[in-house]
C-alpha cells in the first residue's frame, strides 16, 4: 500500500470519528453553527482526499454529504434526527469502503449501487432547487437504479437481436437492458460516452439517439451532450455496474424479464411494427405438451397456496402474489378471448380476498377459470401483446408485488431492494473494528516523557560520583565496583530510552519540503522565471519542533533565491547558462546535526555591493569595510536592515528577510551561513541540532567556577603564549592561523576581578567562539570535558540574567550555568 | 490528422477525438453538402457523433469496422 493511501485511511478514520462525534453533539445543540461548520469542514476534507484516489463510490457519497451539510450550514435545510441518521449511515458506509480499501486496495463493484443509494438518500434531504443548474446533481438526487421503470424497448430492435436475446434468455442468461443518459456536461469531465457504450461488456446490441430533437446545425452546442444510449448486454449486472462505475447515476440497468418465454418474434413483421407505438403482433409457438403440463402445475400450485388455511401475517402479500401470477397467465387468455371482464373479475376477486383477509374469493375465481386459461394456451392462437412486445415483458423479476392499481398497466418494477428499504451499513458497537495502527498523542505527553528521561539521565550521572565516594570516602572498593556495574546497565537502558523518545518526536523534513514545489512554481511564474526545483534527502529526520520552526526561514530563503538569485531566462541565456535555473534544497544528517542547503545557480551575491550597502546603512564602520573578506561580507546579508534589492517588491526587499531567518534559526540553536560566487550562484547552509532536548556543552573553568559553552559556538581551543598577545588600543589581540583575533578575558565579561591564570608554560587558555559573523577569543583558566546536558531556562529572579542562556544539573548535583555567548561579547 | 477536410469531402481516420468536434461542426455549417468518408475510422468521440447526427450528412463510405458501422448506421441512416 502506498504511503499516500495509508495516510488517507488513517486520516479518514479520524475524520469519520470526528464526524460521528460532531453529529452526536449536534443532537444536543441542533443550532450550533460552529459544530455544523466543523462537520462541513470534516466532510469536505474527506471528500477532497478521496478524490485523490480512484474510488468514485467514496467521493460520490461524500459529495452528497458535503452538499447536504452545505445546505444545513447555509440554513437552507434544518437539522433533523433523520438527517443525522442518514449522515451516520453514510459514514458507516464510508467506513465499510475504507475497510475494503484497506484489505484489498479496491472497492467491490457491487458497492456502486449501494453508494448511489446512499448518495441519493442524502440528496433526498436536500430540497429540490427550483432550477436545476447542475443536471448531474439533480440526476443523482432523483435517479437510483432501485426505482427505475424499464423504458419501452425501441421498436427498431432488429429481429435477429430479439431472437438472440430470447436465445440467451432461454439458456439462463438474463439480458440486461441499459439506458445510458450521459450528463450534458460530460465532455468536460473527459467522458466519451460513445466509447463507454461501445466497450460495454458482452454487448448484444446498442443504439444511440438524441434525448430531445437535436437543434439545427447553427445552434448546436458541440460540447453539450444530448445523446442517449440504449444497450442490450448479456453481462451480469455486477459487470455492468463495474463498467459504468463512474457514471452510475446516468445509467439504468434492468434485467429483461420475459413474461411469456415462449414468445418469439414473427419473421414477417410489417411496417407498423417499425413505426412503433402500435401493438406488435407476436405469435406463440404451439404450446407443447410439456408447456401445458407446466401450466397445469403452476395453476395447481396457486390453487394449493390459496387453499392453505394458516392465515399468516403476510397473507395479504401472498394473495397478491398469487393474483399477479394469475393475471400474467390470464392476460393472454383475456386478449385471445376478447373478454375484458376476465381480468376485471380477477381484480374484483383479489380486492374481495384482501378485504376479507381470506383467499376464498380468489380461489373460487381460479376454479372457475382454470380450464379456460389452460385451454387457451393449448390452442395456438395468435396473441396480440399490447405495447412494444418485449418492453412489456421486460420486467424485473424480484419484486412480484402486484397491487390492484398497477397490475393492469404493467407492474411498477423495482430491482433489488425496495425503495423504502433503506440500506443499512450499520456498524454495531460490538462489531470489531480494525484498530488504527498509529497513535495520536498529545505533544505535551511526549514532552513530559522527554523531561522525565532528562531527569533520569542526570540522576543516572550521579552514580559514578557515588561509586567514587564509596571508594574514596568509605574505602569499600567492592561496592564501588558494583555501583559502576549497575551504572553501566542503567546507562545503556536510559540511552536507549532517550533515543526511543526522540524517535517519537522525529519528523521527516518532507513535512516542510512538500510545500515548495507549489511555492516555487507560483513565484517563478509571477516573476517570469524558469525554475527547476530539486529536492533531496526528504527523508532526513529531526525533532518536530526543529522541523516546524524551519518552515518560515526556508520559505524566506527560497523566495529570496527566486527573486534575487535566479535571473530571468533572457539574462541567463546572455550569460551562457541554461534558461531554466535550478534551485536545490537538500537535507542531510551530519553527525548530530541536520544540514539543509538551499542552492541556486543564479547570479550570486556581489560582496562589494553588500559591503557598500552595509556601510551606507551604518551596519559596519569604515575600518570593517576594508577589513572583512568576501566571505564575511556576503554573510552580512543576515544583518538587520540590509536589503540588496533596488526596489521593494511584494516578495522581498524590505530588509527584514534574512535577518528574520537568522534569528529564527538561532532560536533553535542553529547556524546559518551563506556562500556565494558571483555569476555562479548562492548556497545558504542551515545547520540545526537534531533535537533541542540535549545540548552539547563544553565545560570551561574561570576563577574556580565552571561554566558551560554550547558546542555550537565553539570553534577551537588554543593555548596562547602570553608573549604573543598584543595590545591594540584598549583591546588585546593575537594572531591565530594568520588572522587577528580579538581576545576578551571571560572574567572581565562576567565582572569577575581576578585576572586569567596562566599555566606553567606561561600560556593562556583561549576558547575561540563564533560570535555573530566573527570569531572571538575568550580567555579562560582551563578547559574541561564536553557533556550532553538538558538545558533548563532560568526562572524567577535569575530570568533577568541575559549572560546565561540557562542552567543544567550535573551528575554530582552541582548546577552548571550555560553562557549566552552572543549576549556577553 | 484524424480528420481531413477536403473540398467537398470529410475524411475520418483512426480515432477522432473531442477536439475535432468544433472544427467538424464549423465545416459542416459552412458546407452542409459535404460527403463523409468514415472508412478508416475506428472510433469517433461522442461529440463528433452528435454533430453528425445533427447534420445528417451524406455518408459516402461507412467504417470498415463492422461493429462501429452497425452503431453508426443505426444512428445516421435516414429513418425509413
Amino acid at each position: 500500500m502506498n504511503p499516500l493511501l495509508e495516510q488517507f485511511l488513517s486520516e479518514s478514520r479520524e475524520c469519520t470519528q470526528g464526524i460521528a462525534e460532531k453529529l452526536m453533539q449536534l443532537e444536543n445543540a441542533p443550532n450550533d453553527q460552529d459544530i455544523i461548520k466543523e462537520l462541513f469542514r470534516l466532510v469536505h476534507t474527506l471528500k477532497g482526499n478521496s478524490g485523490l484516489f480512484t474510488y468514485p463510490e467514496m467521493t460520490r457519497v461524500l459529495h452528497a454529504g458535503e452538499d447536504l451539510l452545505g445546505m444545513v450550514r447555509d440554513g437552507k435545510v434544518a437539522y433533523s434526527r433523520k438527517l443525522a441518521d442518514c449522515l451516520l449511515d453514510a459514514m458507516d458506509f464510508f467506513t465499510v469502503l475504507c475497510a475494503d480499501v484497506e484489505t484489498t486496495e479496491k472497492i467491490d463493484a457491487a458497492r456502486v449501487g449501494d453508494s448511489v443509494e446512499v448518495a441519493a438518500s442524502l440528496r433526498a434531504l436536500i430540497p429540490a432547487e427550483p432550477k436545476a443548474a447542475d443536471s448531474t446533481v439533480s440526476n443523482g438526487a432523483t435517479a437510483a437504479p432501485a426505482m427505475q421503470v424499464p423504458t419501452p424497448l425501441p421498436s427498431d430492435l432488429p429481429d435477429s437481436i430479439q431472437l438472440e436475446a430470447l436465445h440467451h434468455f432461454h439458456s439462463g442468461e438474463v439480458p440486461q437492458w441499459i439506458v445510458y443518459t450521459p450528463a450534458r456536461e460530460c465532455f468536460f469531465q473527459g467522458d466519451d460516452p460513445f466509447y463507454s457504450a461501445r466497450q460495454t461488456p458482452s454487448l448484444l446490441w446498442g443504439t444511440v439517439q438524441p434525448t430531445e430533437a437535436l437543434p439545427k446545425l447553427d445552434e448546436l452546442d458541440t460540447f453539450s451532450c444530448l445523446l442517449e444510449f440504449h444497450l442490450l448486454s448479456t453481462a451480469s449486472p455486477e459487470e455492468l455496474a463495474e463498467h459504468f462505475r463512474y457514471v452510475p447515476d446516468q445509467v439504468k440497468i434492468n434485467p429483461l424479464w420475459l413474461a411469456d418465454p415462449q414468445a418469439a418474434p414473427v419473421n414477417d413483421h410489417d411496417a407498423d411494427m417499425i413505426s412503433g407505438g402500435l401493438p406488435q403482433t407476436l405469435k406463440t409457438h404451439p404450446a407443447s405438451r410439456e408447456d401445458s403440463a407446466a401450466l397445469d402445475a403452476i395453476l395447481s400450485a396457486q390453487q394449493q397456496i390459496l387453499s392453505l388455511n394458516d392465515h399468516p401475517a403476510w397473507e395479504a402479500g401472498r394473495i397478491r402474489a398469487v393474483a399477479a401470477v394469475l393475471e400474467n397467465l390470464s392476460r393472454n387468455t383475456a386478449v385471445a378471448v376478447g373478454d375484458a371482464m376476465f381480468v376485471d373479475q380477477l381484480q374484483a376477486a383479489l380486492s374481495e380476498s384482501l378485504a376479507l383477509q381470506q383467499s376464498t374469493p380468489l380461489l373460487k375465481w381460479l376454479e372457475e377459470h382454470k380450464q379456460k386459461i389452460a385451454a387457451v394456451d393449448e390452442q395456438s392462437t395468435p396473441i396480440t401483446v399490447p405495447g412494444g412486445a418485449l418492453a412489456m415483458l421486460a420486467q424485473t423479476g424480484l419484486d412480484t408485488e402486484a397491487s390492484p392499481d398497477n397490475a393492469a398497466g404493467g407492474e411498477r418494477i423495482k430491482y433489488g431492494r425496495r425503495a423504502d428499504d433503506s440500506v443499512k451499513f450499520g456498524r454495531r458497537a460490538e462489531d470489531s473494528v480494525n484498530g488504527p495502527r498509529s497513535l495520536k498523542v498529545d505533544q505535551a505527553k511526549v514532552d513530559r516523557l522527554m523531561n522525565l528521561i532528562g531527569e533520569l539521565v542526570v540522576s543516572k550521572n550521579a552514580l559514578p560520583y557515588l561509586a567514587q565516594r564509596a571508594e574514596a570516602q568509605y574505602g569499600v572498593r567492592e561496592l564501588s565496583r558494583e555501583i559502576k556495574g549497575q551504572y553501566a546497565v542503567i546507562n545503556r537502558i536510559a540511552d536507549e530510552m532517550q533515543d526511543a523518545i526522540m524517535q517519537v518526536r522525529m519528523m521527516a523534513v518532507s513535512f516542510v519540503f512538500q510545500r515548495f514545489p507549489r511555492l516555487v512554481r507560483d513565484i517563478s511564474r509571477k516573476l517570469g522565471k524558469e525554475v527547476q526545483l530539486v529536492l533531496e534527502g526528504e527523508q532526513t529526520e529531526a525533532d518536530k519542533n526543529i522541523i516546524e520552526s524551519l518552515a518560515d526561514p526556508l520559505i524566506h530563503i527560497v523566495r529570496n533565491s527566486l527573486d534575487h538569485g535566479l535571473e530571468t531566462p533572457e539574462v541567463r541565456r546572455a550569460c551562457g547558462k541554461p534558461e531554466t535555473g535550478t534551485l536545490t534544497i537538500r537535507a542531510s544528517q551530519q553527525a548530530d546535526r541536520v544540514v539543509i542547503e538551499i542552492a541556486d545557480d543564479g547570479k550570486g551575491i556581489d560582496p562589494a555591493i553588500i559591503k557598500r550597502k552595509a556601510y551606507e546603512k551604518g551596519l559596519i564602520d569604515e575600518a570593517a569595510l576594508e577589513r572583512i573578506d568576501n566571505r564575511e561580507a556576503v554573510n552580512l546579508i543576515f544583518a538587520a536592515g540590509l536589503s540588496t534589492a533596488a526596489t521593494i517588491s511584494d516578495l522581498s526587499g524590505r530588509g527584514v528577510g534574512m535577518d528574520v531567518v537568522r534569528s529564527a534559526v538561532e532560536k533553535i540553536n542553529g547556524t546559518v551561513v551563506v556562500e556565494s560566487e558571483v555569476g555562479k550562484g548562492t548556497t545558504i547552509r542551515i545547520s540545526l541540532p537534531l533535537s533541542m532536548a540535549v545540548t552539547q556543552v563544553m565545560i570551561v573553568e574561570s576563577d574556580g567556577q565552571l561554566f558551560g559553552v554550547p558546542m555550537d559556538h565553539v570553534v577551537e581551543t588554543v593555548r596562547v603564549p602570553r608573549k604573543a598577545i598584543r595590545s591594540i588600543k584598549q583591546s588585546k589581540t593575537a594572531v591565530l592561523r594568520g588572522r587577528i583575533v580579538l581576545l576578551k578575558p571571560l572574567n572581565d565579561l562576567l565582572g569577575i576581578t581576578a585576572p586569567p591564570r596562566v599555566n606553567e608554560d606561561d600560556e593562556l587558555a583561549v576558547l575561540l567562539v563564533q560570535a555573530g559573523s566573527g570569531v572571538l577569543g575568550l580567555v579562560l583558566d582551563g578547559f574541561k570535558e564536553t557533556v550532553g546536558i538538558i538545558q533548563k531556562p532560568l526562572g524567577g529572579f535569575l530570568s533577568g540574567l541575559s549572560a546565561y542562556s540557562g542552567s543544567a544539573l550535573m551528575g554530582d548535583g552541582s548546577v552548571l550555568m550555560i553562557l549566552n555567548i552572543r549576549e556577553i561579547v | 490528422m484524424p480528420i481531413e477536410f477536403k473540398r467537398n469531402r470529410i475524411v475520418f481516420r483512426d480515432v477522432v477525438s473531442v477536439e475535432e468536434a468544433e472544427t467538424l461542426l464549423e465545416n459542416l455549417q459552412k458546407k452542409p453538402a459535404s460527403k463523409i468518408d468514415l472508412f478508416a475510422c475506428t472510433h469517433l468521440h461522442t461529440a463528433n457523433l452528435q454533430v453528425l447526427m445533427a447534420a445528417r450528412p451524406n455518408i459516402e463510405r461507412w467504417p470498415e469496422n463492422p461493429e462501429l458501422r452497425a452503431w453508426l448506421e443505426g444512428a445516421l441512416k435516414p429513418a425509413l
